[in-house]
């Protein structure tokens, strides 16, 4: 009988000890290869959202192309017939040149439009002078009688990846929009400056703010903030909204001035 | 009574120890009390069980008294710690299910099989059986959920582990309890299966407190 115990004890804690340690390495691998899946479904998602932001780049670019070679020259041309037209005009059918100029008028704010609306599409400036500069321009733009919009920048501003530039750049532009057009904003100060290792972006406005968590559960609404995630999100950045409803905004954008993993190509213009 | 307690101590070293032990699951239990999950704060109350039976055991044995019926009765107690220490963790209906009955069903065996002036092996069998599928069962649904980032780290595998061990060390002894731990068994064979199981249970109460320890990564150590 003291055998058999000895031996049934023995052979049970043999398994008892066989179980656990099962149990542990088992565990512990099939844990690491799943890390290791959802690290590489998050890099794919990366990848596969910095395509699509780089697609909506390559698109943004084509139509701005477009618009300023075949439709730009076709206005251009269209002008000079015009011109020629009125002149003709003018000698036959007097009458008829105040027509011709209201004409000539339309077409001169078309084509300003047509090249607004392809500048507006492309940041050649941010591509040409950085993002100090494109931002200047920005705040320029969107400043008129009733909106003023402020930059303010650190003189020592490090070079700066063009995919950063780039995202850096659309997030203001949008968050500016946002603050005109929904938050009927009269003062936007955009703060751009320099962090160890990276960049901090802050667009504070004077408006009448938002509740976000109310606009990030509408599906319909919200699509540019969430669009702004999606940027930070491919180059490891971070976004932190200081909002509410009745006061002014203060959105904080946090990147890091490093290689990112998925790399979205910029083309020249 | 003092001269008598240290007597019965140096005679069983072991006994010393084991009933000493079980202060330090208890301490770090309370030190961790807030990190602890539901189901584990029982452990704490299985251990402060375990504590007032020997001591009470300590008791009777001064006054030569027999006190083997404690340790039939805190086998109840175990069963119904084992069972409210798993119920919280385990997700599974139907295994939830099993350790609800099958709780029910050992504390009726127990009662069935009550012995008040001997170790009863079917009580002492039937709550070990029990216990061991609950921890098999646990082990089952680790493997299956894979939501434990560091296993090493999940107070419950440590003190399932420790729990395992001290089932499997002090199954075939208590199955034959009748023989091995009877008042007829010879007192150097009585000494030896008593030793394993207080041996066993060290080992239980030491795994315990570092399930207890780690306690404080659980919150964040889930997928």
């Amino acid at each position: 009988m003291k055998l058999y115990i000895a031996v049934g004890t023995a052979v049970l804690l043999v398994m008892a000890i066989f179980i656990i340690v099962f149990v542990a390495y088992y565990q512990q691998k099939q844990i690491r290869q799943q890390l290791i899946l959802k690290e590489w479904q998050e890099k794919y998602r990366k990848g596969l959202l910095a395509a699509t932001l780089q697609a909506q780049e390559h698109e943004r670019r084509r139509i701005a192309q477009d618009l300023h070679d075949e439709i730009g020259t076709m206005l251009s041309v269209t002008k000079l017939s015009l011109n020629q037209l009125g002149r003709t005009v003018e000698h036959n059918d007097p009458s008829s040149t105040v027509l011709v100029q209201k004409t000539r008028s339309l077409l001169d704010e078309t084509i300003a439009n047509v090249r607004r609306i392809s500048r507006d599409l492309v940041p050649t400036t941010l591509e040409r002078f950085g993002l100090v500069s494109a931002l200047e321009e920005l705040a320029e733009k969107a400043s008129n009688g009733e909106v003023h919009v402020e930059l303010s920048c650190s003189d020592k501003l490090p070079p700066l990846m063009p995919q950063l530039d780039l995202t850096l750049f659309r997030i203001a532009q949008e968050l500016i929009n946002n603050a005109i057009k929904h938050a009927n904003a009269q003062h936007i100060i955009i703060d751009l400056h320099c962090q160890p290792n990276g960049i901090l972006l802050s667009v504070i406005d004077d408006g009448q703010g938002f509740d976000l968590d109310e606009i990030m559960k509408d599906r319909k609404r919200g699509l540019g903030l969430r669009n702004i995630e999606s940027r930070l999100n491919v180059i490891d950045g971070h976004v932190t909204f200081d909002v509410e409803e009745g006061r002014g905004s203060r959105i904080h954008i946090q990147v890091k001035n490093l290689k990112p993993e998925v790399e979205v190509e910029v083309e020249p213009v | 009574m003092f001269y008598r307690l240290y007597d019965i101590f140096t005679e069983h070293p072991l006994d010393l120890i084991a009933e000493s032990i079980s202060i330090f699951p208890l301490i770090v239990g309370v030190v961790r009390y807030r990190s602890l999950r539901k189901g584990v704060k029982f452990l704490i109350l299985f251990f402060f069980i375990i504590i007032v039976r020997d001591f009470t055991s300590n008791l009777y044995a001064v006054r030569k008294v027999n006190n083997l019926f404690l340790y039939n009765l805190s086998a109840f107690f175990e069963v119904i710690s084992v069972c409210l220490l798993f119920r919280f963790e385990i997700t599974k209906k139907s295994t939830k299910k099993f350790v609800d009955y099958g709780a029910l069903i050992t504390v009726l065996l127990c009662v069935f099989f009550w012995r008040s002036n001997e170790l009863s092996a079917g009580i002492l069998t039937s709550s070990r059986l029990y216990e061991l599928l609950v921890v098999l069962f646990y082990f089952r649904q680790l493997i299956e959920d894979m939501n434990v980032k560091d296993i090493l780290k999940h107070s419950l595998f440590w003190i399932s582990s420790g729990l395992i061990l001290q089932f499997t060390g002090t199954f075939f002894v208590y199955l034959f309890a009748n023989y091995a731990l009877s008042i007829n068994t010879e007192s150097g064979l009585f000494n030896l299966y008593w030793n394993m199981n207080q041996i066993m249970y060290i080992t239980f109460a030491l795994f315990s407190s570092i399930g207890l320890w780690v306690s404080k990564y659980d919150k964040n150590n889930f997928l």
